[in-house]
């Protein structure tokens, strides 16, 4: 996961598409932004996150993008 | 970035330092607890039980003088073993800053508020630990970060001894001052989980600890383990890089036109911490101004600098000739220059949005015995012409200075109500003794002692000393909350939150016509007041380029 931090949340769903459920369950827009320009280390502190979703965001995205996913 | 800093001006050194080791090959994160919702929610929730045994009349700067109380409970909640003392040490800051008794049922919820954010933070920590899996990690050191700060640093050590860790930070040019019992404190207590303590800039010392250049057993490092050739200038001096900073949590990007301080005033110590005094070419300020605004659309700059004063000028200028609409949020000192309206104005069209003056007292007497080396007059005669340039002037104030009589005192209530339409904001402090580095401290040797019982200093870490002079501390704190209650009755603000930000300048718009926009105005780029007209005082006679602002 770390290495796709500083890639755009749109670059990140194009290469694995599984990051959207994730996004879902934690019920982060960001599916549906017409930009989808932010920085995927920015997501979990722009929409405020508490420290538990915030864990659980990373641990669930390492998840989404880990190479036998997607 | 360790709560509790207060999210206003991001944390620069640490970004700086980030950009720079970045550029030296290494991958750098920074973690920012001060804009998590955990953070928020545990500070009031703190203050919020606290304030409901703090009668009105005694809060004062209710949160300002809470952070010496929050500060030390946070430590002592590290390290007591006798829940009796911890308690008895908890009530006693609270009866030494508010001078009220607290009951058990205060002291147990704040233990419990503390202990649950402890927990919070603890578990975050090792998840970015084992996630990051970091070479090394350090901590930037403010007296209100300083806790919870170690306290990380110490689980970084225990998570994985081979971990670097270093810290470094304001507050080794304030009450842990190297020459200091709380500086020796200090190296003792973070022996085995420390490993370097920098002191001033740490940009060179921190590259040259990572490649290995200094020996396991140096812990202190400053400017004397470099070798000239190996500092940076200050005009190549790195930019801060926010990036793992959520920058719409904070107000003002931050800038430097200087280090160090021209003066060398007998209570400060910033010429040992950030040696000489340099100024930088204003031209390069200003092109490093525009970068960071490019980068992070902001137009409000806090300036690091000690004091503004001696490159307004030429910053302004340059600002101007840029025809940039930036503002500077400044330290500053009444002087002559800010006691003529042509400057003021020249300074205001320049961007010069707030100065941070230490007035003190309104007692040239008081001036002279703190060595401040400015006059009752000065400050009478420039507050004026700086308010009336529309700039927001803030003015820091201390109450009960030893050897300050109750006239004394006086003439500041009388000084305050004279100058109360000048004054955007009057923040006042009560006197509070460090061990070192103040005004005639060898006459104070002898009188100073130990504020809290020897048996409790344990706890705590690192001491409090107060002074047996007259006024002593309680006199002190009831000046402040007469201070504060002369100024709320007087209407002059002293805001905290934004909202009271926001109506303190809705106050200077009404009193000032060239008032300076408030921060939401100005805090994206396209809302400024570029173009709207200066009015110049009776007495100046118009140059014409004032009129282009």
């Amino acid at each position: 996961m770390k290495k796709y931090e500083n890639l755009q949340i749109k670059d990140l769903i194009k290469k694995h598409p599984g990051v959207v459920n994730v996004l879902d369950e934690f019920n982060l827009p960001c599916k549906d932004c017409r930009d989808k320009n932010c920085l995927v280390k920015d997501i979990s502190e722009m929409e405020n996150l508490s420290l538990k979703d915030e864990m659980a965001f990373i641990t669930k995205m390492t998840e989404a993008v880990s190479d036998n996913k997607n | 970035m360790l709560p509790y800093w207060s999210p206003v001006i991001p944390p620069v050194g640490l970004s700086t330092l980030k950009n720079f080791l970045q550029s030296r090959g290494y991958t750098i994160r920074m973690v920012d607890f001060n804009t998590k919702m955990e953070t928020l929610t545990f500070y009031y929730a703190y203050f919020d039980v606290l304030r409901k045994y703090i009668p009105p009349e005694k809060r004062g700067t209710f949160y300002n003088m809470g952070h010496e109380i929050l500060g030390t409970h946070l430590m002592a909640f590290q390290k007591y073993k006798d829940e009796k003392k911890y308690f008895q040490l908890v009530k006693l800051l609270i009866y030494n800053t508010y001078y009220v008794e607290v009951d058990h049922v205060l002291l147990t919820k704040l233990h419990e508020i503390v202990g649950r954010f402890f927990s919070q933070l603890e578990e975050y920590y090792l998840f970015q630990l084992n996630y990051e899996k970091p070479g090394a990690v350090g901590a930037t050191l403010y007296k209100t970060t300083l806790p919870l700060s170690l306290y990380l640093m110490k689980l970084a050590k225990a998570y994985n001894p081979a971990v670097k860790t270093m810290v470094g930070g304001g507050i080794f040019a304030d009450s842990h001052k190297p020459g200091t019992p709380n500086f020796t404190a200090f190296l003792e207590e973070t022996r085995s989980y420390v490993d370097k303590v920098i002191i001033g800039d740490g940009e060179e010392l921190v590259l040259k600890y990572l490649e290995g250049k200094f020996p396991d057993d140096k812990r202190l490092l400053t400017h004397r383990d470099l070798e000239a050739s190996e500092v940076i200038p200050l005009e190549n001096r790195p930019l801060p890089d926010f990036s793992d900073v959520s920058m719409a949590k904070y107000t003002h990007l931050v800038a430097t036109a200087s280090k160090g301080c021209p003066f060398a005033c007998s209570f400060c110590n910033e010429k040992e911490f950030f040696g000489n005094y340099r100024k930088k070419n204003p031209a390069k300020t200003v092109e490093e101004m525009n970068i960071l605004h490019k980068q992070y659309n902001r137009k409000l700059f806090f300036m690091t600098d000690s004091l503004l004063n001696p490159v307004i000028d030429e910053l302004a200028a340059e600002l101007i000739k840029n025809n940039l609409d930036f503002y500077m949020d400044t330290y500053f000192r009444t002087d002559e220059a800010s006691s003529d309206p042509a400057r003021t104005l020249f300074w205001r069209q320049g961007g010069l949005y707030r100065v941070r003056i230490g007035c003190e007292s309104g007692s040239d007497k008081m001036l002279e015995i703190m060595n401040k080396g400015i006059t009752v007059n000065q400050i009478r005669e420039a507050l004026p012409k700086l308010a009336m340039a529309g700039i927001k002037t803030t003015t820091y104030w201390v109450m009960g200075h030893p050897y300050e009589t109750e006239a004394d005192f006086q003439q500041t209530l009388n000084l305050v109500e004279e100058l109360k339409d000048f004054i955007w904001q009057a923040e006042c402090n009560a006197f509070r003794y460090y061990y070192n580095g103040h005004n005639a401290e060898p006459a104070w040797t002898d009188k100073r002692r130990l504020l809290y019982p020897e048996d409790l200093n344990e706890i705590m870490v690192f001491k409090t000393y107060t002074l047996d002079i007259y006024p002593g501390r309680e006199q002190a704190f009831d000046r402040l909350f007469r201070f504060i209650n002369h100024c709320k009755r007087l209407g002059i603000p002293n805001p905290y939150s934004g909202y009271e930000g926001y109506e303190a300048d809705k106050r200077w718009k009404s009193l000032h016509k060239n008032s300076v926009p408030n921060l939401e105005e100005i805090r994206y780029k396209g809302n400024c007041d570029k173009g709207k007209k200066i009015i110049l005082a009776d007495n100046i006679q118009p140059r014409m380029e004032d009129f282009n602002f």
